[in-house]
């Protein structure tokens, strides 16, 4: 029994390392990157709030918590729903869709509403604040998951693909795949290696990427991200080892960028709700053009 | 008991041969201890040329692309030799190793680096991140010779596999590619620059009987099981940390001012 009980422990430990899913994974990587550009200030405010746990200790937070009944909406803040003019089919015009999965993709909602309620988080009780906290950031970062994005004038198919590597007969999913093989399978990183790899843009750069309102920035994501349903499902969906890999190669660092974009958005809101002395982001409307 | 050998083979088969070690997380760990030791102008030329990214982030690039049209050339460059055919010339003379034949070339072409186009100083960055910590991978040299089977708790697993993935997985199970220099890198400057010292041939010939101990601690019957591992894991703990220095050197040697 002994000789069958260590390696089972062994092996058992090597499936759960492997086994980190995605979300967990690049959402603690994202929140490291925002957490390393909060101001000292909002870094404060916010651990205050969290009970000295750093932002990325709650980086899935909100996966862990939908469970409850009480928590229930957030089931729905995952994902975000374009018409083919590119305006986000929010509230009850998603719920109205037939598709399923566009019915409930509620997201800016989400964001939204925890937007409100930290400009408004006098009236909110520590918890609660801390609750929207960890909203705003994990929603802001699943809005730049390209897999994450819908489109009415696509086919539910069409979104979610199943695709086939060599040797695996098993069916993968697209949006799955989005989730976790896009950035994992090429570097697995852990959260402070994200930060070490991607957070290396200058403040110029930063600057650039997150000016504009939240809903500029899902706007235009969804005009950045409609090509991985359409000119990247090209390549087929049956792919040998090498022809995945090939593929992967033109995936990866385009979904990398999208995790640090992420990082430096979610510190900029943050750092507009905390610090004073900040740049508010707006959630909606028009920004105002850049100081020459 | 048949749950406990249900849930042991789902174990193994699930989590063992995950490409975890010398391949992109080895590679990650070794170019991560060489950045520690670059100097500071080395740091900052090479980021010039590599879209100030760290060196890390490539250290896996050769691998990713060496099926890539232009760099199907590169798919030799990993090892000593293909088949023990390609020891020899048509003449019967001895041929030098492809990996260290490749490095000491790039090594003589970077010495000119300024009047290279940028793109052929990017790549040849990323291609000796890349072999400097493949040729001090044990299966890496004598590669035609490490081409056999083992049985390891029940399973057969190629010994070039095992050396690749699981030795360094299997033993360092909770360490990310970052922890390697905070666990691994803690020689004396003089033994670093003992270490650095040499050529790549006396690396290469190092590594070589590194791959001589590692097959050596394989019993006659090729079946291993856990202690294996123990047996071996200084010998890969100290290649890893050996190529990092080492690949450090190298790219002080070319950037430094």
């Amino acid at each position: 029994m002994k000789k069958i009980f260590f390696p089972t422990i062994v092996a058992a430990l090597l499936l759960v390392q492997s086994a980190s899913a995605w979300n967990g994974q690049v959402h603690s990587g994202i929140t490291a990157i925002a957490e390393a550009n909060l101001t000292p200030t909002a870094k404060a405010e916010i651990e205050r709030y969290l009970g000295g746990r750093p932002l990325t200790y709650y980086a899935s937070w909100m996966d862990d918590i939908s469970v409850y009944p009480e928590y229930e909406a957030c089931k729905e803040w995952h994902e975000i729903a374009f018409n083919p003019k590119y305006k986000i089919l929010a509230g009850k015009r998603a719920a109205k869709s037939d598709d399923k999965r566009i019915s409930k993709a509620k997201a800016f909602d989400g964001l939204k509403a925890a937007v409100r309620a930290l400009e408004n988080r006098k009236s909110l009780s520590d918890s609660e604040v801390a609750d929207n906290i960890r909203f705003l950031t994990y929603i802001l970062a699943d809005l730049h998951c390209p897999g994450h994005y819908l489109y009415t004038d696509l086919t539910p198919e069409r979104q979610n693909p199943k695709f086939y590597r060599d040797k695996s007969r098993k069916a993968q999913e697209f949006r799955n795949f989005w989730e976790g093989a896009a950035i994992t399978q090429t570097h697995n990183w852990r959260a402070n290696e994200f930060v070490h790899q991607l957070n290396r843009k200058g403040a110029e750069e930063i600057e650039a990427l997150t000016s504009g309102t939240m809903a500029e920035w899902v706007t235009a994501n969804a005009r950045n991200y409609r090509f991985v349903y359409t000119s990247l499902l090209n390549d087929g969906n049956r792919f040998s080892n090498t022809k995945y890999r090939l593929w992967l190669n033109k995936i990866y660092p385009f979904a990398e960028e999208q995790a640090a974009i992420a990082g430096y958005r979610i510190a900029k809101v943050l750092n507009g709700l905390f610090d004073g002395g900040a740049e508010k982001v707006a959630v909606t409307g028009k920004s105002k053009p850049a100081k020459k | 008991m048949k749950k406990a050998l249900l849930l042991l083979m789902v174990c193994l088969t699930a989590g063992v041969p995950k490409a975890w070690a010398w391949d992109s997380r080895g590679h990650s760990a070794i170019a991560y201890i060489a950045e520690r030791h670059l100097t500071p102008s080395a740091k900052a030329n090479i980021a010039k040329y590599i879209d100030n990214k760290s060196i890390v982030y490539y250290a896996s690039w050769m691998d990713h692309n060496r099926a890539c049209k232009g760099y199907e050339m590169t798919n030799d460059w990993h090892v000593d030799y293909w088949t023990d055919k390609l020891r020899h010339d048509a003449d019967g003379n001895p041929m030098p190793p492809v990996v260290t034949r490749e490095i000491k070339r790039i090594v003589e072409e970077m010495k000119d680096y300024k009047n290279l186009s940028d793109s052929t100083v990017n790549v040849n960055i990323k291609y000796l991140t890349h072999m400097v910590g493949d040729m001090h991978c044990p299966v890496h040299v004598d590669f035609p010779q490490s081409r056999f089977k083992v049985m390891l708790n029940g399973k057969k697993y190629s010994f070039h596999k095992l050396w690749d993935c699981n030795v360094v997985a299997a033993k360092h199970p909770g360490w990310a590619s970052i922890s390697f220099p905070d666990m691994l890198d803690n020689k004396s400057e003089e033994e670093i620059a003992r270490i650095q010292q040499g050529t790549q041939d006396d690396w290469y010939a190092e590594t070589v009987d590194a791959a001589r101990r590692a097959k050596e601690a394989i019993p006659e019957d090729k079946v291993i099981d856990y202690r294996y591992y123990n047996d071996v894991i200084d010998i890969a703990d100290s290649q890893i940390l050996n190529a990092g220095y080492r690949l450090a050197a190298v790219l002080n040697a070319i950037f430094s001012e």
